[in-house]
């Protein structure tokens, strides 16, 4: 399989960061109730991280292993604290809504464990669509647990109300958690049963290749 | 270790590279807060433009506070309609923390006349501040009738002290545009009142009868966890309690209500008490008991039942304090 779309299916689905790896729950959790913050996190965190493994790809070479972890603790924050300014500046009704959630990106396990787990070991343009795969997959997670969460919460998609069957729950942290957990049920067996599927059609093949063999 | 043998161990290389990092961070980041730092002018234009969905001209003026509950950080005239616009920041809200509103006071005739818009610009430490939804900031529009009480049930919202904390603010504003522009300058008449701390001093009165007995009408403040009480207190000539009511529980009824000594809500405590007798209910004098255990006020309510122990307190210490104030003005409220 070509790496690249090895990467990309990891990022989006294999080693899908809310769903599969479990990471971020934080900003995921807080964020989750309004479909708005919940992609604008998503795509916050898909900047900041592709720009965080290239970068950190970049200087695999030249930063110390000692010292990797405050140098990549310190690129990381530089880069949230970039993006609060941008966001500020241009995006207010964003920043707003994430308030506290985007300082938080920069101790995000998705961040650090992406440098940690691939950038400092690939190739620069590995380490940036890896960056962007897992970002995606992490904002399609968030974006889809954002509307169903206010939808069934609010009524409403995006800010606007849709219609007035709501059930609050939902729109708290409570509801988020019961979503979160439903969603990663869903998602890890609908990949179970692709696998499975994969297996059984692979078993079958080999049988039908040793009857042909013996025959 | 040899000086030269540093310059070219992996400590060094290691020190060297962080402090490169941080250099260049440092640098980006600086460059990065000249081109987009948010001026306090834009941060204006933004609430303005967000209130009215458009560019509107004013002019600023100084402020200054007029209510104990809220703080003025900014006051702005607006030259299209002659409405007030007010940044406030109202205090009283969950864990003691704050809510900072921009309200529009429409004003006509020399009087207030109603609010037209209450927006949420900050807060503090207001964990619940999403359940404040447009419904219950439209709560404050239309016609003006007195200030918005803490007590009203259109602030329980599931973030009731967040909604304290935004009906200080716009009583603040209010307060503000009443006395700096309109001059209805409420005289604190018990300023210089001993044990005033939870005490609304503009909003009590008292009232003297032929027979010297002082009849007060006593708004305390609001402790961590209660609103404010409304207590009705009469204290006789010799200083002693001789009746005591309370007009308005502060106390949640959905939580701690329930929990106060029934001798302080039938105020059969207090009654037949001076100063020394109230004060012995608490044994420890009248500073707040915090969370300490064993006084006969700590029952699961002991905010609510501090607050009308001191308001009998501020009766019967200041019974001499308010036949001082004879010949002038003894009612608090509009000079």
């Amino acid at each position: 399989m070509n790496k690249y779309k090895k990467i990309t299916l990891d990022g989006l689905i294999y080693q899908n960061p809310t769903f599969m790896l479990v990471l971020g729950t934080c900003p995921t959790l807080g964020l989750i109730s309004s479909a708005f913050s919940a992609m604008g996190m998503g795509l916050t965190v898909v900047v900041i991280l592709t720009l965080s493994n290239i970068l950190i790809s970049a200087l695999r070479k030249v930063i110390p292993n000692a010292v990797r972890i405050p140098c990549y603790i310190v690129i990381i924050a530089t880069l949230v604290t970039f993006a609060r300014m941008f966001l500020e500046k241009f995006v207010p009704d964003l920043y707003d809504s994430l308030g506290g959630f985007l300082a938080l990106i920069v101790v995000n396990c998705i961040i650090l464990g992406r440098a940690e787990a691939f950038a400092n070991k690939h190739t620069v343009p590995e380490a940036a669509v890896d960056g962007f795969m897992q970002g995606l997959g992490f904002t399609v997670a968030l974006t889809l647990m954002g509307i169903i969460c206010e939808f069934i919460g609010k009524g409403s998609l995006f800010g606007y109300q849709i219609m007035d069957f709501k059930v609050g729950m939902l729109a708290k942290p409570a509801g988020s958690f019961l979503v979160y957990g439903i969603c990663i049920a869903v998602f890890t067996y609908v990949i179970d049963c692709i696998e499975r599927a994969k297996r059984v059609k692979a078993n079958k093949l080999a049988r039908e290749n040793l009857l042909r063999e013996v025959a | 270790m040899t000086v030269k043998g540093f310059f070219k161990s992996n400590v060094f290389k290691c020190l060297v590279t962080l402090l490169c990092v941080l250099l260049v961070s440092g640098v980006f980041l600086t460059i990065m807060n000249g081109l987009l730092a948010v001026s306090d002018q834009e941060r204006l234009d933004r609430a303005i433009n967000k209130i009215y969905g458009r560019s509107v001209a004013y002019t600023e003026v100084t402020v200054e506070n007029y209510n104990d509950n809220a703080n003025i950080e900014a006051a702005y005239r607006i030259k299209d309609d002659g409405n007030y616009l007010i940044k406030s920041t109202g205090f009283g809200g969950f864990d003691n923390g704050s809510v900072t509103c921009w309200v529009v006071v429409n004003v006509s005739g020399g009087a207030v006349k109603g609010i037209d818009k209450v927006v949420i610009d900050s807060n503090k430490g207001q964990s619940y501040i999403a359940n404040i939804n447009d419904n219950f900031l439209s709560g404050f529009y239309g016609e003006y009738k007195g200030d918005f009480s803490a007590n009203e049930g259109f602030i329980k919202t599931g973030a009731t002290r967040s909604a304290t904390a935004i009906c200080n603010a716009v009583n603040g504003a209010v307060d503000y545009v009443n006395g700096k522009w309109l001059g209805n300058v409420t005289v604190d008449i018990y300023a210089d009142f001993e044990l005033t701390e939870y005490i609304e001093t503009k909003k009590t009165s008292h009232e003297i009868d032929e027979g010297g007995n002082i009849v007060y009408n006593i708004v305390t403040k609001g402790h961590t966890m209660p609103s404010g009480f409304t207590v009705k207190v009469t204290v006789s000539a010799e200083g002693i309690i001789t009746a005591y009511s309370i007009v308005n529980n502060g106390s949640s009824p959905a939580s701690y209500a329930d929990k106060m000594k029934p001798d302080i809500l039938d105020g059969t405590l207090f009654v037949g008490k001076d100063f020394a007798g109230i004060q012995a209910i608490i044994n420890e004098g009248i500073t707040y008991p915090g969370d300490d255990k064993g006084t006969t006020i700590s029952t699961g309510a002991t905010q609510s039942n501090y607050l009308c122990v001191y308001a009998a307190a501020f009766a019967t210490k200041n019974y001499q304090n308010c036949l001082d104030l004879e010949g002038g003005d003894a009612e608090g409220g509009d000079e």
